[in-house]
Parts: structure tokens; sequence; C-alpha cells
């Protein structure tokens, strides 16, 4: 049950800002880089909501005390995390044709992978 | 431009918009209050609301007993006529002669019966009714005796229905040895939520279902009921009188908060811990005038001791953590139980000269260090952030010595450096930590400190890291409140017969648990009771509009 809450908490607003990011760039889900938004995407995500907390004391104290899985707390997390799943990706995608850019860093793994293992 | 070749126009729209958005989001307008901070101020809403219900509840009863109907024969029967104590009830009949009358409620499982005597002869009678038993019809009875005499008795029925919620599930278990070893009385918790009396059996019989701070509830001598309802730190507070049946009859109001504790000082004033709008929490003494509701004295504890000195819990903000005062009777000065200082302080008050210090010696600056007791005799430990000292009535027949019972939490024994990363370790427990119920006895003129008894030490099971509480009865036996760290939402209530150690009562209770008396049901001041006195509202007109819309 605790693993569900973590994953519905953490991964599963990553895996929506994964699959938007995705059709933003007009990319298959089978692309070899969604594993690894994901997991960016829902780090980017936690940590908008504890700055968000933190600036504008949105629960503040809840996330360091025994509340943290109340309902109330559950809620506002996740509609906080909807938001951020749909406005990250348009940041990201923006972020990506400056030298940030994540495309540009997964493209490199991808020529690894093309030219095989390093000799 | 290479930029908008790579990126289609409505899409660059669309994403300098989501920054943008993304940076309103962080940075406009005022902080969104958090639950935390909302809580207190609904909590205050309710109380004024409650005062104002209250009038209006007093002004329907009072017609209702002025059309003459009801008699020995045909009394009015209201159960809980303030709307927030569901197990008491209020009786109102007239006599056609001056009579007075008692009423019992017979106890259930050996336990004790509720008994109320009116000590005066009368024709019109108003009796409130404590303890009732829960979800079930309550048989009490009734008896009157005239002048002459003469003697009548009635049963009275009241139907109460069942507790829901929360209140369902408190008790654990209760264990109890010989019934004539344990005081009588029923226990009163300080929870805010719930805030309840049970028996000796673990039935809970009293039940107010208004909201407070825990624990302050202050009981005094004449049994009235005090509690807070509001801030902690700085942010507003009322600070309230209330009977058993729910009525309020005094409020007052504080913007410092008030932490866990406040007492009546000599002069009649309340003396309270609570936190100024600065940078540290919990370090304010300060005190209102009971006749006028205005703050007329503030002590910042920061003039007197060292914030820097370095103790298990503390931290800059909440260096000091004061969780308990204690009046002197007879002197001009405090018992101040500092938990982040793990020290207890005897303060002149209000000149705000330390006296003594009972706490560990490490890290007192030079003119705080002569002030430490010196600890005598064999087995003595020093208490760590410790809760509830009381001052026993003299214990020993010797003027120049105090006897201090004190709940020793022992957090941080054993690391006097805590830091939060370690609170997991901290509930397995690792340092073999365990926390007491102390007797300290101090020589004044000596300044030395022995240990005269204690209870708790090596039991790994009852280490409380935070609050706890320890009272010597009238039969001599200790009551204390164990807030268990290894069983999360669980307290362990034990009266012990400290000769022996002998636990003769043990609950196991399915709550936090801070503070509890064993007190009667029926106090003097619950017991005398009028209708439609006005309630002394100390509160400003403008905190009232801020809180209740007209």
């Amino acid at each position: 049950m605790e693993a569900f809450f973590v994953f519905l908490f953490i991964f599963f607003p990553g895996v929506a800002a994964s699959v938007y990011y995705l059709k933003i760039k007009k990319k298959t889900l089978a692309s070899v880089e969604f594993p690894a938004f994901i997991v960016v995407f829902s780090f980017l995500i936690f940590l908008c909501n504890l700055a968000f907390q933190y600036f504008r004391g949105f629960s503040h104290q809840e996330v360091f005390n025994q509340g943290f899985f109340s309902i109330q707390y559950t809620g506002k997390y996740l509609f906080l995390s909807l938001i951020f799943s749909l406005l990250l990706p348009h940041v990201v995608c923006l972020l990506s044709y400056f030298d940030v850019s994540f495309d540009k860093f997964f493209s490199r793994f991808r020529e690894a992978r093309k030219s095989g293992p390093k000799k | 431009m290479g930029f908008l070749q790579k990126m289609s126009f409505p899409q660059l729209v669309k994403s300098v918009l989501a920054l943008f958005f993304l940076v309103f989001l962080f940075f406009s307008g005022s902080q969104v209050v958090s639950e935390d901070e909302m809580v207190p101020i609904w909590n205050i809403r309710s109380l004024i609301q409650q005062i104002q219900v209250q009038g209006q509840k007093e002004a329907f009863l009072l017609e209702e007993i002025s059309s003459g109907g009801y008699s020995w024969e045909n009394p009015l029967v209201v159960l809980d006529p303030y709307g927030v104590s569901p197990l008491s009830a209020l009786i109102f009949f007239s006599s056609e002669q001056p009579i007075r009358v008692s009423l019992q409620l017979p106890g259930k499982n050996g336990g004790q019966d509720v008994v109320f005597s009116s000590n005066a002869f009368s024709e019109e009678h108003l009796l409130p009714v404590f303890g009732l038993f829960p979800g079930e019809t309550n048989h009490l009875l009734l008896q009157g005796i005239s002048q002459s005499g003469e003697k009548w008795e009635k049963e009275i029925q009241i139907p109460t229905e069942s507790l829901s919620g929360k209140l369902e599930n408190l008790l654990l278990s209760v264990s109890q040895g010989d019934p004539s070893r344990i005081q009588e009385g029923f226990n009163f918790l300080f929870e805010d939520d719930p805030k309840v009396a049970f028996d000796e059996n673990g039935e809970i019989r009293w039940v107010l279902a208004l909201p407070t701070l825990q624990p302050v509830l202050y009981d005094t001598r004449n049994g009235k009921k005090w509690f807070c309802t509001g801030n902690y730190h700085f942010g507003d507070v009322i600070i309230w009188e209330v009977s058993l049946l729910g009525r309020i009859s005094r409020v007052y109001y504080s913007p410092y908060g008030v932490h866990h504790d406040f007492a009546f000082l000599e002069n009649g004033n309340l003396v309270l811990l609570g936190s100024e709008n600065g940078p540290t929490i919990e370090d304010l003494v300060y005190e209102i005038d009971v006749d006028t509701g205005e703050i007329v004295f503030e002590l910042d504890m920061k003039t007197v001791l060292d914030p820097a000195r370095e103790a298990p819990g503390s931290f800059p903000r909440d260096w000091l953590h004061l969780n308990a005062l204690e009046v002197v009777s007879g002197e001009n000065s405090l018992i101040l139980s500092a938990r982040h200082q793990s020290a207890l302080i005897k303060m002149g008050y209000p000149s705000g000269e330390i006296e003594w210090i009972l706490g560990f010696p490490e890290g007192w600056d030079n003119s705080l260090a002569s002030k430490l007791l010196t600890p005598t005799g064999d087995d003595f430990e020093w208490p760590f952030t410790q809760h509830s000292p009381q001052i026993l009535p003299d214990w020993d027949r010797k003027p120049n010595t105090m006897d201090l019972m004190v709940f020793d939490n022992g957090y941080g024994r054993f690391h006097r450096h805590f830091d939060e990363r370690e609170e997991k370790k901290l509930l397995e427990n690792p340092w073999r930590e365990y926390s007491r119920v102390v007797h300290y006895r101090v020589d004044e003129q000596e300044r030395t400190v022995e240990q005269v008894w204690q209870f708790g030490k090596g039991d790994l099971e009852l280490f409380s890291d935070s609050r706890g509480d320890g009272n010597v009865l009238e039969n001599g036996n200790v009551l204390s409140a164990f807030n268990v760290s290894n069983r999360p939402y669980t307290g362990v209530f034990l009266e012990i017969a400290p000769e022996s150690n002998e636990v003769v009562w043990q609950v196991e209770w399915g709550n936090d648990v801070y503070c509890i008396e064993r007190l009667p049901l029926y106090g003097s001041f619950d017991a005398v009771f009028s209708l439609g006195d006005p309630v002394d509202n100390f509160i400003p007109e403008e905190v009232i509009g801020k809180y209740v819309q007209e």
C-alpha cells in the first residue's frame, strides 16, 4: 500500500509529464529516453512541490511531520503535481534549445550505443 | 534565428507562457496559508461562536423553566444543554417545599458511583449531571429530603448516544489490582483531541467537544477548568474558563500564544508561557490582569538565560522550549521547565532573577553556572528534556527544602547533540534510553539536590521521547502518563504505589498522551450552577470582529 502511495506521489506525475513531453516533441512512447524522462520529471516535480511549499507556505510544516500522508496533503500534492506536469514539459522544451538540452544529453548515449562498446 | 528554426512559433509561445506561469506560481501574491495556520483560525472562530450560541441556548432554557411546568414528578431533563458535553445533563424542577436534593449514578463492574448532594434547602433545583455512560439508558437515582426529614426517591432515565469516531477505540487495555489501593476520582486527559475523563475501568464518562490547545487544562483548587484555544506560538490565543457541562464563564485574549501551560499567581492574575513575534519561540513569560484582561508584564527569557547554550533538542529558534510552570506559594517566584535546556529553573517573578538551576552542568555561562545545584546522594541522575513538574507539599517538614515531582523524558540522556536525521534510530532506541518519574528534593540553603524516588529507569518499553506527566495523588500514589515512543499513538497510564514501586492500576490508551489528572467529577465550581449569568468576556471587539463576520 505504501509503495503504491510512493508511486502515486513521486512517479505518477513524472510519467504523466514524460508522456506529455514526448507528445510535444512528437516522439513515440517507445522512445529509449522515456524511462529517463520519467525519472527526471519525477525529480523536477517533487523539487517544484518542495520549492512551492517553501516559497508559498503551502502545508510547509506537514512535509516534515506525520501528516505527510494525510488526505488533505495528498490531495494538495497531487493537484500541484498535475499543474507542474503540464508546465514543466513546456519549460524543459524551451530549455532543450539551450545547452542544457536533455535531447542532446541523451543523444550521446544513443551515439555511444550505436558505436558499440569502447575498446 | 536558429532558435526559431528549431522550435515552432506556437510552441515557443507555449513554452514562454509556461515559464512565466511557473515563476508567477512561486512568487506572486502573498503566502498561501497552510492548514497548520488555518486550524487556530477555525478553532478561535468556533469558540467565539460557541459563546454566542451559549447565550441563545440559556435564554431558551430560562424561558422553558419559567413556564412553571416542571416538578419533582415531572422534571426537565436536558442532555448536553450546551451541545459540547454529550455525557452530561441538566435537571430542573420546582418543589412545593424547600428540599435538599442528591443524585447518584451507580458505577459498573465495581466502579465508583457518581454522587452529588446539594448543600442548601431550596424550592428550585438546577442540577448538573456528570459521568453518564455512553450508548445506554442511565438510571439516575434522585433523592430529596425536606427540612422535617421527610424523604423522596425516584429514578430518572437518561439515554445517551454511543461514542463515535476516535472516541470509540481509545481504550486498549486496563488492569488493576486491589481497588482499595487506587485513588478515587476520574482521569482527565488534557489532549487537544479528544478531551475526555474516564473511570477506573477505562470507560469514557465525560467529553468536551470544543477545540483547544494541548494540554493546558488547568484545574484550580475550586475545580475550575481552564483551556486555551488558538496558537501555541506567537499569534492569537483565547484562554477560557469552563464547567464540565460546557458552560464558558470567563474569557481572556493574548496575542502571544500559549505553549502548554499557565497558572494563577497569588495576586489572582494569570501567568502564561508563550512566544514573541521574533526569531525565537517558547521563551516568553507574560502576565494577564484578570480584572482588565490586559497584558501587564512580559519577560523575554533571552534576557535572563543564555540562548547559545546547547542541550538535547535545542536549536537556535527553539532554544528554550518552556513547557510548564508552577507558582511557588508564599514566594515571588516560579519554577519553569525548559525542555530544550534540560533544566528546571527557579526564577524570581517578576524580577527574573535566577535562584537555582536543576540541570546537567555542561555549557552554562559563568553567571548561570553559579546557580547550578550540586547533586548529593546515590543513584542521582539529571532530568533530560523533562515535562510537568509538580511542587509537592513539604515532604520532609524542613522549611529550606522543596520537593518536586518531574517527568524526566530522558531524551538525549546518552546523546546530548540530537539530530533530526536520527529520528528513526531514536524510535529503535539504540541508546537504551528510558523515561522516569522522579522525585527530587532541593535544599535551597545548601544549594544541593537529591533524588528521593524514581520509577521507570531501565524500562525501555516506557521510553517517551516527548511529553509525559507524574502527579502525587491524595493517597500518596503517583499517577503517571508515558507517551511511549516505540508504539505510535499509544500512551500508558500507571498508578504506582511509591513505597514498593508496584503498579496498582494500568491503562493502555490508543492515542498520544500528555497530562493526566485524577479529579472528582463534581468540583465545587461545577456543582454550583446558574443559568443566564453573563460571560466575563475580555476578548477585544476588534479581535472578535476579525474572526466572526456579523
